[in-house]
């Protein structure tokens, strides 16, 4: 078994990128971005492509010289020290396997370059390749395997020598949809066996979901948001982050009253109640995220009226859109029971839990 | 060039219903861009340096800048005037640099990601286009061989075109008196070749890679040489070192100097070529493993640069690669005897090795040429 290293913190501070581009001139990639991340942790950076995910990512691990801020690992200030003495493990997007080396030779390389005996590297690399369940492949080479094991050698890679730091680049993503799933959760696993401290690039949602301990979503360079994924997700801050993690509708209204801890909101004349923090004083106008799996429908109920516009029927759900207070909400119903047959035109009231309405900055 | 362009790009424009002929043309082609615009670039300053071909084939009823500036030099003693049409030359040099340059600078070529594919692209080419190709190969093959055949045949003659007699006195010249000029022939040429091929490639991998201030001035600098015909370069490099500390006129050592020099660009073009279509992250891949930027060149870049220059060139230049060698040559024999497992693999050793052959074959050429240049230079 590899034996575990100690967890290493990295911690970024006022972190900025400045690219030069050929027709576009400067662009600022990363925008003082802070960031902490906890010895032994995994945290995935979060974003639409552009956002400067990758960036913050190559920043880390050195091969990109930030132009403002300053980047620490284990507490040692590493911005101006090369890649290769930052003791990391990367793994890229497209795997990077030295194409003139066998699996072996791969794997063994930055053991090779530690100047390691030959036989702690056979041993070493069988035992990684074990774990990697590529036990036997040694001596191929690189295109002979398929992308799910080439990923798998370029994690062998990057784990074997033992780095403080595992820094991921989108790695699933050129992987078909069944492998992606099944190889998170051997990525996460190995995280957790190994306990190295994890900077993980992804722009799928779901994936961020289901392997990180901590999500930092990215817009435009900045981190927007970062928490874990179940605080992302029932409280997100803004309609960007409700849009990107799940999904999300997003309504304009103006604050009736608020009184009792409870605002009450005016949508185009229907009546919405939800928690008074976060929201504006009374006349104020305040933007609203509601989740479409939070919202029930009633035939005939007490809650505000809204008339059913589509209905798509999907098997395991129902999806509705309905005209609400002059905006439009989708409405998703799972395990819908046979009698749910709310067609186009129906006039039905929503059901709403208050605690289900979230206040979030102005547009963005 | 084409070697590293992986099967599933042609496939790709095939799915989307283009022809062969169109696949060719927009995805191959448009692919190997890097590799032909440092092809034209080379023989362009080549045609503009070629002094010997010129003379013989047309003598003085069609004067080039080259032999302009050569009986300049040697025939007036004029060495201003015979400089001064030499920097002419270098003004078409220098504009066919910089169209080349403009034209890869815009797009990308990487094809070599470190992401391998199996696959294979033999269907690229159509049955008939094959063979038409195939015919106007073995054409130009047989005009070459005719061609040597005409020496051959000169060789053994007493005159040839007049008087054909059969003799061997032109050898028994050859192996008695000239028998020194061809072992210093050889001894240069085989200190140059490795000398001349690391420098290029060294060179090429700082022209392509780094980012240094006079990155380009460099990159010009390098390239001039080879524009300039090899009797100037040869006065020129006589002139530099023909005063102590740098005594070196009349050694072998200014030969190769000037061998190494003059005829680096063609390792420094390739280079540059095969960079352009690997990508960065290899390198970064080899830094984040520890390995520092000299490791990387040499355990990394030059294996995968290497083959564009030899077959298989590892073994002899670099014992240190031994291990790895041992990995993926016995791997090389099994696929050729199951390559029906692995059609892929095996057409894309196969196409490696041609590759590396014609790479050999060129500097051949070089060589010749150079040594025809510098006997006419002599005489």
């Amino acid at each position: 078994m590899i034996e575990e290293a100690e967890p290493a913190g990295i911690l970024l501070q006022g972190v900025s990128a400045v690219m030069q581009d050929r027709n576009r001139g400067e662009i600022v990639a990363v925008r003082n971005v802070n960031l902490e991340v906890e010895p032994g942790e995994l945290l995935t950076l979060l974003g639409p492509s552009g956002c400067g995910k990758t960036t913050t990512l190559r920043m880390i691990a050195g091969f990109q010289e930030p132009s403002g801020g300053r980047i620490f690992i284990a507490g040692r200030d590493v911005t101006h020290v090369p890649a290769n003495a930052r003791d990391i493990g990367f793994v890229f997007q497209n795997y990077a396997l030295f194409p003139h080396l066998t699996i072996f030779g791969n794997v063994a390389y930055g053991l090779e370059v530690r100047r390691w005996s030959t036989t702690d590297i056979r041993r070493a690399v069988e035992e990684v390749l074990e774990l990697v369940g590529l036990a036997g492949f040694g001596e191929r080479l690189p295109n002979e395997l398929s992308g799910g094991q080439q990923q798998r050698v370029a994690l062998a890679r990057a784990i074997v020598i033992r780095p403080r730091v595992l820094l991921f680049d989108e790695p699933l993503s050129n992987l078909d949809a069944k492998l992606r799933v099944s190889m998170r959760g051997e990525i996460r696993h190995l995280q957790q066996t190994l306990k190295i401290t994890t900077i993980y690039v992804t722009h799928d949602q779901e994936e961020a979901m289901a392997i990180s301990d901590r999500i930092a979503v990215m817009e435009g360079g900045r981190i927007v948001q970062l928490d874990t994924a179940e605080a992302l997700y029932r409280r997100p801050t803004s309609a960007f982050v409700a849009g990107f993690i799940g999904r999300a509708n997003l309504l304009h209204a103006t604050v009736r009253s608020v009184a009792d801890g409870l605002a009450t909101l005016d949508v185009g004349g229907q009546t919405l109640v939800m928690p008074a923090d976060g929201v504006p004083a009374p006349g104020g106008a305040v933007n609203v995220v509601i989740r479409p799996e939070s919202i029930a429908i009633e035939k005939a109920g007490q809650g505000p009226a809204a008339v059913v516009q589509i209905r798509t029927y999907l098997g395991d759900k129902i999806e509705y859109e309905v005209a609400f207070g002059g905006q439009t909400l989708t409405v998703v119903r799972f395990n819908p029971a046979g009698d749910e047959a709310v067609l186009p035109g129906t006039v039905i009231s929503l059901d709403i839990p208050a605690a289900n309405i979230r206040p979030v900055a102005a547009d963005s | 060039m084409l070697a590293g362009i992986g099967g599933d790009l042609e496939e790709m424009a095939f799915s989307l219903g283009s022809s062969r002929w169109r696949v060719f043309r927009t995805v191959t082609l448009s692919l190997t861009v890097p590799g032909l615009a440092n092809a034209f670039l080379l023989l362009f300053a080549a045609s503009l340096a070629d002094f010997a071909t010129p003379l013989i084939l047309a003598g003085n009823d069609f004067p080039v800048l080259p032999t302009e500036a050569f009986l300049q030099i040697t025939g007036m003693f004029d060495l201003k005037g015979g400089a001064m049409l030499s920097l002419l030359l270098l003004v078409p040099a220098g504009i066919v640099y910089i169209l080349q340059r403009k034209v890869v600078a815009r797009r990308r070529y990487v094809t070599m990601t470190g992401k391998g594919r199996a696959g294979t692209s033999r269907s690229s080419v159509a049955p008939w286009a094959g063979r038409a190709l195939m015919a106007f190969c073995l054409t130009v093959v047989l005009f070459i061989l005719y061609l040597y055949a005409l020496l051959l045949i000169a060789s053994l003659v007493m005159s040839f075109g007049a008087n054909h007699t059969l003799t061997l006195a032109h050898y028994r010249v050859i192996f008695t008196e000239g028998l020194p000029a061809i072992e210093d022939t050889l001894i240069i040429a085989l200190i140059g070749m490795p000398i001349g091929g690391l420098y290029g490639v060294i060179v090429g991998y700082l022209v392509a890679r780094t980012n240094f201030i006079g990155r380009q001035a460099m990159e010009i600098v390098t390239m001039l040489n080879y524009a300039l015909p090899g009797t100037i370069v040869g006065i020129a490099y006589l002139v530099a070192f023909n005063e102590p500390p740098f005594l070196l006129t009349g050694t072998a050592a200014i030969i190769i100097a000037c061998y190494v020099f003059r005829y680096s660009p063609t390792g420094i073009r390739t280079t540059v070529a095969l960079l352009q279509q690997i990508d960065r992250s290899i390198e970064e891949a080899s830094f984040s493993l520890g390995a520092g930027s000299f490791t990387t060149f040499r355990r990394v870049m030059l294996p995968l640069i290497m083959p564009a220059f030899f077959c298989r060139p590892q073994r002899g230049v670099h014992p240190l690669h031994d291990r790895d060698q041992r990995h993926h040559l016995p791997r090389l024999h099994q696929l050729d005897a199951d390559h029906g497992a692995h059609p892929g693999e095996h057409d894309g050793i196969v196409a490696r090795t041609r590759g590396g052959v014609l790479g050999v074959r060129d500097r051949g050429r070089d060589r010749r040429h150079q040594r025809l240049e510098l006997g006419l230079a002599a005489g």
